[in-house]
């Protein structure tokens, strides 16, 4: 395993008390793998992935469990090292939002030349050289370097948080939401490049998105959460193959609008996300779910796995 | 950078100006032209008193010849308009006329040697004033910012309403009655010492005098800098690209001087020019207090004595340093942001 993460907890200490954001999850990625994680706003994906970087802001904190990254744990590392040693060398992040995630008042190639120079002590010729050449894996041209970025269209602006992502060839990259902002024709574009960027270069991602469509396009395995657990962990075959087997998962699924096929009216789940200062009893999904029983409200289901690399928390599939 | 824009943001300052020093040529004409007036008759008196043998027809007539001569080289018989037009031209080429009471140190009586003595000195103080508790501001907000709430991030924010509340001048004079009074380590005011010491002793003279004004001015200002820099610095580190410079790894020292400092920087410069420029122009209590010899106590001096000409000269040449430091802010708004583009 390239990334292990085991029970991981990440809790914030707010001044109405402990807000559960991430509550024991456990997955990890093989080399070369895309790992969708999949969920309802505010169930803890994007804490998911800025926990990978060590990254939660106060008041939160990394309350609990493991994170290691070539059997290297990582969350118990200092600041320094961690921006040293693991941040963008190992892993880096496509952030959410990625047209406010350049600075203004720096040209791109000042902002990509500074990362590298940082971290490999190199000449800024040729951290100039290497920035050009991830630019144009991107498909940009080379003055592009000189380009502010408010002189940038949006396109060109993911464009370039995602070469300069893959800069210094770091294993793992996470991607937040990287084509929520963009027209469709932009978000075609900017899929293939990622997943040919892969092939090529051989990376791994984590694909965070509530856009169901766009994971069955790019990941290999997908992990589901909810209100900070996850309810259910597949293949990309077990989740969009067949039936899926968590209730959750199955709303998620049919919510989801429907491009060749006519729908009356699309599903959606009655409810919102729990409030994790006060998660529900049990089953953290029993108040929405339309099979939920006795069991659900008293006792929490563990994540078990019901066939080779398929995982289901759900009291129904025992 | 656009050399158009420049020109034109220039020229544009320029004309500010001509149209300000007009109102004031308005605003001030009947009086100096009053004291144009008085310093002919002044001028003709001695002229006479020069004349020897001369009957008092020929007197008479000497003073109507010469009254006339002169009103018509000071452009005093044309009419009310034409007269202010003149009254502009000479304000803006520096052509004060004389004082009506007021002396420079070196006894001059030019309104123009006036104001131009008492400019360094203002410019000296305030500058250094500004240098020294703009720095500290600066860095103090900047670790302010990053832990807001922290014990140095309150301590400051009420410094800075204490600070902001409390008159320059009477922290000034408690100062000085603790530093020049209790204990006699600072001179009560001036710049100088008598008599005038030689060479380098000169100019650590100048220093020992200036050393109570500064620290009063610092001790009152640094606060309200470091709490606007860490205001503006704490919102521009919540926006995404101060995380994603975290996330490329980045050491704080960069994130924090190099991104947000520079993201934030049109607005500190603005801050600390516009704070410059109304202390050179206009501390008139504060100098006062201190007797230094700038602008403000030409200003205290000039109304007290109703020195019209050394005031609308004091005035001119406030607004004038204004005016350029306006201009300057603008020009340099390109630079600090390329989001601000010039002349467009």
């Amino acid at each position: 395993m390239m990334l292990d993460v085991k029970d991981l907890r990440v809790y914030f200490y707010t001044r109405n008390g402990v807000v559960h954001a991430v509550d024991g999850i456990n997955f990890g990625i093989k080399k070369g793998e895309t790992l969708g994680i999949v969920g309802e706003s505010g169930c803890g994906k994007t804490t998911t992935g800025m926990a990978i970087m060590n990254m939660i802001s106060r008041p939160g904190k990394i309350a609990g469990g493991s994170i290691s990254i070539d059997g290297r744990e990582i969350s118990s590392l200092t600041e320094t090292a961690m921006r040293k040693e693991i941040r963008w060398k190992k892993v880096s992040m496509v952030f959410q939002g990625a047209m406010n995630c350049l600075t203004p008042t720096y040209t791109v190639g000042k902002q990509m030349v500074e990362t590298i120079v940082y971290h490999t002590r190199m000449e800024e010729e040729e951290a100039l050289e290497i920035a050009k050449k991830y630019l144009a894996h991107v498909g940009l041209k080379e003055d592009v370097v000189r380009r502010y970025p408010h002189e940038l269209s949006g396109g060109m602006k993911q464009r370039v948080v995602i070469a300069t992502a893959l800069l210094l060839e770091p294993e793992l990259v996470i991607c937040d939401e990287p084509t929520t902002a963009l027209d469709v024709i932009v978000q075609a574009q900017i899929i293939n490049l990622l997943k040919r960027l892969k092939k090529e270069l051989n990376l791994s991602y984590i694909f965070i998105t509530h856009d169901l469509s766009i994971e069955a396009e790019v990941a290999d395995r997908l992990v589901v959460m909810y209100a900070g657990k996850i309810v259910e962990l597949g293949t990309n075959e077990h989740i969009y193959g067949k039936e899926p087997m968590h209730p959750y998962t199955q709303k998620l699924l049919a919510s989801t609008p429907r491009l060749r096929e006519k729908v009356d009216e699309l599903d959606f789940i009655p409810g919102t996300p729990p409030d994790l200062l006060n998660p529900p009893s049990g089953c953290r999904f029993h108040p929405r779910c339309p099979y939920a029983f006795d069991r659900c409200r008293e006792e929490e289901p563990d994540l078990i796995e019901i066939e080779e690399g398929h995982r289901v928390a759900c009291w129904r599939v025992r | 950078m656009n050399w158009r824009y420049v020109a034109r943001r220039i020229l544009a300052g320029f004309l500010i100006y001509v149209l300000i020093i007009f109102i004031y040529s308005c605003i001030f004409n009947a009086v100096l032209e009053e004291t144009a007036r008085a310093n002919i008759e002044e001028q003709i008196m001695q002229e006479m008193m020069g004349l020897r043998n001369v009957t008092p027809e020929q007197m008479a007539n000497y003073r109507e010849n010469r009254r006339a001569e002169l009103y018509d080289r000071y452009h005093l018989n044309e009419p009310v308009f034409q007269r202010i037009i003149w009254r502009t031209i000479d304000t803006i080429t520096f052509n004060y006329g004389r004082a009506t009471s007021m002396r420079s140190a070196s006894q001059s009586q030019e309104a123009r040697d006036i104001v131009f003595e008492a400019l360094p000195n203002s410019i000296l103080l305030f500058t250094t004033d500004i240098l020294i508790s703009f720095t500290i501001g600066l860095f103090l907000g900047l670790k302010n910012a990053q832990k807001p709430g922290s014990l140095t991030d309150r301590s400051t924010s009420i410094g800075a309403l204490v600070s902001m509340g409390l008159p320059s001048w009477w922290l000034g004079m408690v100062f000085m009655m603790i530093f020049c009074y209790t204990f006699k380590i600072f001179p009560t005011g001036g710049i100088h010492s008598v008599p005038l010491p030689q060479g380098i002793y000169y100019y650590l003279d100048i220093l020992y005098h200036m050393a109570l004004p500064l620290i009063t001015l610092v001790v009152i200002g640094f606060w309200g800098n470091a709490y606007i820099v860490r205001n503006l610095a704490v919102s521009a580190l919540q926006e995404d690209f101060v995380t994603s410079a975290r996330a490329r790894g980045l050491p704080e020292r960069k994130v924090l001087y190099g991104h947000t400092l520079r993201t934030i920087s049109p607005a500190v410069m603005t801050m600390g020019v516009l704070m410059l420029l109304g202390s050179i122009g206009g501390n008139l209590i504060f100098e006062g207090i201190f007797s230094w010899p700038g602008l403000g106590r030409v200003y205290w001096v000039a109304l007290q004595q109703n020195d019209i000409p050394v005031l609308v000269a004091d005035l001119s040449i406030t607004t004038g340093i204004f005016i350029m430091g306006v201009v300057f802010l603008d020009l340099i708004y390109g630079f600090l942001d390329p989001r601000i583009k010039a002349g467009d």
